[in-house]
């Protein structure tokens, strides 16, 4: 909107001339004049000038909506569901439409599983079912285990729908953060000629920390980072704002030094009492939740968190982590950051047919920092 | 036009005055505008209360430019001049909730529940009279994308059975029930919260440039909210200079907006990482200065403009007296949260989260609350008030909505 050509508003010509004259070209540079420029710039009256400027201020904002009319388009567009019952219900439905929503973990935990098993849930999943475009920056996408994942998910009766099935995943295989770029600048017409019902993106970190690394020399890197990934989350929010579309990324994980920031135990111990607050809620099974952190947390020892920082963590709408527990097989994904659900935990196992969440969640309004969460990584061999 | 043409007879002063204005060549209204009381009694020899009573009369000094006194102010404030949420301690720390006629600023680390006031704001601002709220409505102008309706609904499902068990408990016998209880529903709630969604900051501006006609449209518009601030001037631009104008214009237009329409302004900000990055000539300087300078003047040192954002600082030579100074320069900041609550750094540096947006933005806003995770809790932190002292509680954000913590 904000570079749309002054050339295309429908004004008259003598302002049309003033404002070539003065090479403003776009909306945004008209409205980046003061009321004295613009009417020095455009020779209008200020009476005129403010008119003007309301008049494209009206262009630019958009239109209002009341909650209640959004309730009802909710509930028409349901979110795009995880295939877990209890996860979706805790939720409010599942992937919301409109957002970005993280997912962060270790290697090897089920990242690429989760992002695959999504994929066809949109591909297959219920009321409205809608083809999928994934960007692979890691080469972790394998067709043979979207195949496996599918024909497991398929009745016999089904199986013909395969071929037709697979091609509704367009996969991107970006090599750098210019060609991601690229991509993105492209995908919302993609989306829309597809009718995309999720964009994921496998992973938002590894061109970034590839590209910028943090100590890089001269120490530009970091701004440049926050610069890219400002930048993408901007575009991803746009998209699925747009399109109506559920956006997923994934999230590596980085090292920190411990110091006395509150960890999974302590929370554990805190939990209990806040729990007394939710009365009302009784009906909710709620318990406290066991965080299985890889090893004891002391003081000034390292832990496992999300990459990307702070700001980072501010441009996700929901927040994911996919963490190990001391059980073989059995993974945990706790839902940090969420604009609908409190702090929740949900053990998982990776299957043929993709991601089965087994036994019934726990969850606690005492909440966790998104930010530096203790991530329990896998357990190393034993000498 | 025809006011100017008037006659000063026309205007009913007394003879004596209007017989020496005549004799001055003072005939008609516009002849008076251009004096001011002294120099218009300099020139026709009246008495100074004279000439204020026919200026008065005369002028175009309408009253509204008079100011307002301290009883004005306070009658028209009546008793609901605060915006409950619902969090007693909340409420407690900000001196009743969040003030009408004011912007507030919430800023807070990722998931410390900024959004969840924002929408337990929108809720509670549709409180009935008789339950301390003012039966407005709420205008929420969305950057984020995290604005659920479905949580919206949940949380207004909560507020309407609390209002309802407040209604029959006996404190609230005296109530009329019927009339009060048919308008508070959780899709009333729903419909008086009026969304935009905005993709661009430039649509942000716009926004709020409208807003004032909107407001005329819903005079019952007591909350205008915006979600989050930072998040379209983060990455719209990068040039600092237009980043500041862009802001200082919006700022302008919700200041104006909150005290011309009598609604509260919400805006939420996100945290950006600060590392007190010194380099050797403003140590040595400071060395030096060691014991004029004052610590405010060191803290504004440390707070230029090109260290924001920063993530990864230098690295400092360890001797006791600059790891002296270091410590000071970054711990003398009250809105800076030192590492050993929120690590944000790989590197064992001074690194501080501090509000984004930076030093001038800080200026802005009249109420700046700061909500943080302190201890395995969620925490808020009253930075800056014209009325309050600093003050800090916790709070949970639980499923009705943002809720006090028992004490234990």
């Amino acid at each position: 909107m904000a570079k749309r050509r002054v050339t295309t508003l429908g004004l008259d010509d003598v302002l049309l001339r003033q404002c070539a004259k003065h090479s403003l070209v776009t909306l945004q540079d008209v409205l980046r004049l003061s009321l004295v420029d613009m009417m020095r710039c455009l020779r209008v009256s200020a009476a005129r000038a403010r008119a003007l400027q309301q008049q494209l201020y009206g262009i630019c904002a958009p239109s209002s909506t009341t909650a209640w009319a959004l309730l009802q388009e909710e509930r028409r567009a349901r979110p795009l569901s995880s295939g877990q019952e209890e996860l979706d219900v805790l939720m409010a439905g599942g992937f919301h439409r409109g957002t970005v929503t993280e997912l962060a973990g270790p290697s090897g935990v089920g990242k690429t599983q989760w992002c695959l098993s999504l994929s066809l849930q949109c591909l297959l999943g219920g009321s409205s079912p809608a083809p999928v475009i994934y960007i692979d920056t890691e080469a972790a996408f394998t067709p043979q285990r979207v195949v496996e994942m599918l024909s497991e998910r398929l009745s016999e009766a089904e199986q013909a729908r395969l071929p037709e099935l697979l091609a509704s995943i367009v996969v991107h295989r970006p090599s750098s953060v210019e060609h991601l770029q690229k991509i993105l600048d492209g995908l919302e017409l993609q989306a829309l000629e597809l009718g995309a019902g999720a964009v994921i993106v496998d992973s938002i970190a590894s061109l970034v920390r590839k590209q910028f690394p943090a100590h890089a020399p001269g120490g530009g890197g970091h701004w440049q980072k926050i610069f890219v990934l400002a930048d993408w989350a901007a575009r991803l929010k746009t998209l699925a704002a747009n399109c109506k579309l559920a956006v997923i990324v994934t999230n590596q994980v980085t090292s920190r030094n411990e110091s006395n920031a509150a960890t999974a135990e302590a929370l554990n111990e805190e939990a209990e009492t806040d729990l007394e607050l939710d009365n009302d809620d009784a009906a909710k099974e709620s318990k406290i939740i066991p965080m299985e952190s890889g090893e004891i947390e002391e003081p000034g020892s390292r832990y496992v968190t999300p990459a990307l920082g702070n700001t980072w963590t501010h441009f996700v709408n929901t927040r994911l982590v996919l963490q190990y527990t001391s059980r073989p097989g059995v993974r945990q994904l706790v839902v940090a950051k969420s604009p609908v659900a409190p702090l929740a935990v949900f053990d998982y196992t990776i299957t043929a047919s993709g991601i089965s969440v087994s036994g019934r969640g726990k969850y606690s309004n005492q909440g966790c920092d998104p930010n530096t969460i203790h991530i329990s990584v896998q357990p190393g061999a034993s000498i | 036009m025809k006011e100017k043409e008037r006659t000063l007879i026309s205007l009913g002063l007394p003879t004596s005055v209007t017989a020496r204005l005549h004799m001055c060549n003072l005939i008609k209204v516009h002849d008076l505008l251009d004096f001011s009381p002294t120099h218009l009694s300099e020139v026709t020899g009246l008495n100074l209360m004279d000439c204020c009573e026919a200026l008065r009369l005369c002028s175009s000094v309408s009253s509204e430019n008079a100011g307002q006194t301290v009883l004005d102010m306070i009658e028209e404030g009546g008793s609901l001049s605060h915006i409950i949420t619902l969090c007693p301690s909340l409420d407690e720390v900000l001196g009743g909730g969040v003030l009408l006629g004011a912007l507030t600023e919430v800023v807070g680390t990722p998931g410390a529940g900024k959004t969840q006031l924002c929408l337990q704001l929108s809720v509670s601002v549709q409180l009935p009279k008789w339950c301390h709220g003012m039966e407005g409505e709420a205008v929420f102008i969305d950057a984020e994308g995290s604005f659920i309706a479905s949580r919206l609904l949940e949380i207004a499902d909560s507020a309407v059975s609390h209002c309802d068990q407040l209604r029959s408990s006996d404190a609230y016998q005296n109530q009329d029930k019927e009339e009060n209880g048919s308008s508070f529903t959780s899709e009333s709630i729903l419909k008086n919260v009026h969304y935009f969604r905005c993709l661009s900051q430039l649509s942000v501006a716009s926004c709020v440039k409208l807003l004032p006609e909107f407001i005329s449209k819903h005079p019952r518009v007591r909350i205008v909210i915006i979600d989050s601030i930072a998040f379209h001037l983060r990455h719209d631009t990068h040039d600092n200079r237009i980043r500041t104008s862009q802001l200082c214009s919006i700022t302008q237009d919700l200041i104006q907006l909150a005290t011309n329409h009598r609604v509260a302004v919400v805006v939420t900000n996100q945290m950006t990482t600060r590392i007190a990055h010194i380099d050797s000539k403003l140590m040595k300087n400071s060395e030096c200065l060691n014991d004029r300078v004052s610590d405010d003047e060191k803290r504004r040192r440390t707070a230029t403009p090109h260290e924001e954002e920063m993530t990864e600082g230098r690295d400092l030579n360890s001797s006791p007296n600059k790891e002296n100074l270091k410590r000071k320069l970054s711990g003398a900041r009250s809105d800076t949260i030192s590492v050993s609550e929120s690590v944000t750094t790989r590197r064992e540096t001074n690194a501080t989260l501090t509000p984004a947006l930076g030093e001038s933005w800080g200026h802005c806003a009249t109420i700046r609350l700061l909500l943080r995770w302190q201890h395995g809790r969620r925490n808020a932190t009253l930075l800056k008030s014209p009325h309050k002292a600093t003050a800090s509680c916790s709070y949970a954000v639980t499923a009705a909505g943002i809720r006090g913590l028992l004490e234990t």
